[in-house]
């Protein structure tokens, strides 16, 4: 089998705070991995370093035999971002709140796919059917509920067709029937994609992961400190 | 003696007033519309990852906001040619000062509305491989924007009450179109009562505009 995606040692401290130590982890093409841990471990953070929007202290990431340390140039992590080898599914569902739903997905295609507008608007209306969103096409984000927001995120991140899919606790807030709603989207749009799975909802994912990793809790201490530092990032 | 009014001569000057407020209109829409590119490009600058470039945008932006309007229109006039060896007309002098003099508020305006954007909407952009640039032009500015129009509309009307200092150097606006008519008749009170009457009206008119242009453009967004 092969491997798709590879940590070596991943460490990332912020501040004076180690909240990644020498994480390492394989991943073969196709599996799924689920992701466990406490609350502040630093799930979010490792997925924010393998997609690259965060770089990392020391060790190293092979994501489809591009390697990438602390010291690989931006120019070099745009160009690997720009492949569109990772999907990211951030935590909380943020749209692009100005687009309508279907040009929440026709704008990456226009913008870095340089798409003709018909063939877009057909790309993004056949996703949305298949994630049950056929209906709101022409609506605006800002009308829709939790769930219908997440699955446009999840449409919006699958529109450029990623190998690896990686879900931040994509199913937190949700009542019992759109969880389940969820998840079978998922089921239904990554076939043959890796999926990497931060989640508490092990049991109702058993069926779907290869591996579970449980990323350990940070000494105690710590945890006040965290509060303090964080914020002061932006962009 | 009492002061007799004779608004009916001020008002067979309507020509001249015309003229006046389509100057102080010209003046004012070309100045923000200048004002408001060199703020795009301060908040690129100070959104970089230059420390020069940040320096840079800190210091412009001290020194634009600490000169008063009405010197930075009398320097550009006068002292910036002997600096460069070309001179200005009245209407180049004026659009440099007072584009330059709006432009670090609005870029002050720009950046808050880019910090109280979620940073989830550009990152989302970022990871889909949006390039900085296009994650600004096509996901935050136009938010930013949206948020902004009532920031923007009051420094557009603070622009257009500042070009009345221009008259200063001899700039066919509004005031200098008044006092030129006051030399010819002498009933300054009709006359500046009437110049105070346009600038509401003006005012008046660009608010009720805007706010519908904009409404029109957002109606389906809240
Ligand atoms: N940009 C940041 N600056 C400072 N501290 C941060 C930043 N991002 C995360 N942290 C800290 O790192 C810890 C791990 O965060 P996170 O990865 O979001 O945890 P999880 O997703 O497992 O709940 C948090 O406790 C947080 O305080
Ligand atoms: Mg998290």
């Amino acid at each position: 089998m092969k491997t798709i995606i590879e940590l070596k040692n991943l460490s990332k401290s912020f501040g004076g705070l180690k909240v990644l130590d020498n994480v390492s982890m394989k991943i073969n093409e196709g599996q799924s991995v689920l992701i466990t841990g406490p609350n502040g471990c630093g799930k979010t953070t490792l997925l924010r370093c393998i997609s690259l929007l965060e770089n990392f202290d020391s060790g190293e990431i092979i994501i489809c035999k591009h390697r990438v340390t602390p010291d690989t140039p931006k120019e070099e992590r745009e160009k690997i971002i720009k492949n569109h080898l990772i999907g990211f599914v951030f935590q909380e569902p943020h749209p692009w709140y100005h687009l309508k739903v279907i040009d929440n997905l026709t704008k990456p295609l226009m913008v870095i796919k340089r798409m003709p507008k018909n063939q877009a608007l057909k790309k993004a209306g056949d996703l949305l059917d298949k994630v049950g969103l056929g209906g709101k096409k022409e609506e605006y984000p800002y009308f829709l509920s939790g769930g219908q927001k997440r699955k446009l995120i999840i449409a919006r991140t699958l529109i450029v067709n990623p190998k690896i899919l990686l879900l931040d606790e994509i199913s937190a807030n949700l009542d019992r029937k759109s969880k389940e709603d969820i998840f079978r989207v998922i089921n239904k749009v990554s076939k043959k994609k890796t999926l990497i799975i931060v989640t508490h909802e092990r049991d109702e994912l058993k069926g779907i992961a290869h591996k579970t990793v449980r990323l350990p809790e940070l000494p105690a201490p710590e945890r006040i400190m965290r509060t303090a530092i964080r914020g002061k990032g932006g962009y | 003696m009492a002061y007799s009014f004779n608004f009916p001569l001020v008002f067979s000057y309507w020509p001249l007033f015309l003229k006046g407020l389509l100057m102080t209109i010209i003046l004012s829409v070309i100045s923000f519309f200048v004002g408001f590119c060199i703020a795009l490009v301060l908040v690129s600058l100070r959104k970089s990852e230059s420390k020069f470039a940040r320096r840079f945008v800190a210091v412009y932006s001290v020194t634009c906001k600490a000169i008063p309007a009405l010197v930075m229109i009398i320097w550009a006039y006068y002292a910036l040619p002997l600096l460069i060896g070309v001179s200005f007309s009245p209407l180049i002098a004026s659009l440099i000062a007072l584009s330059i003099n709006i432009s670090p508020f609005i870029m002050e305006s720009i950046i808050s509305g880019i910090n109280a954007i979620h940073k989830d909407q550009y990152e989302s952009a970022r990871v889909l491989g949006f390039t900085k640039l296009q994650a600004y032009r096509h996901i935050v500015l136009p938010q930013v924007l949206k948020n902004m129009t009532p920031d923007l509309l009051a420094w557009f009307i603070t622009l257009i009450k500042h070009t009345s200092l221009v008259s200063i150097i001899g700039f066919n606006e509004l005031l200098h179109v008044s006092n030129t008519i006051i030399s010819n008749v002498f009933l300054p009170f009709e006359v500046y009562t009437t110049l105070a009457i346009m600038y509401i009206l003006l005012i008046v008119c660009i608010e009720i505009l805007l706010r519908k242009v904009v409404k029109i453009k957002y109606k389906t967004l809240l």
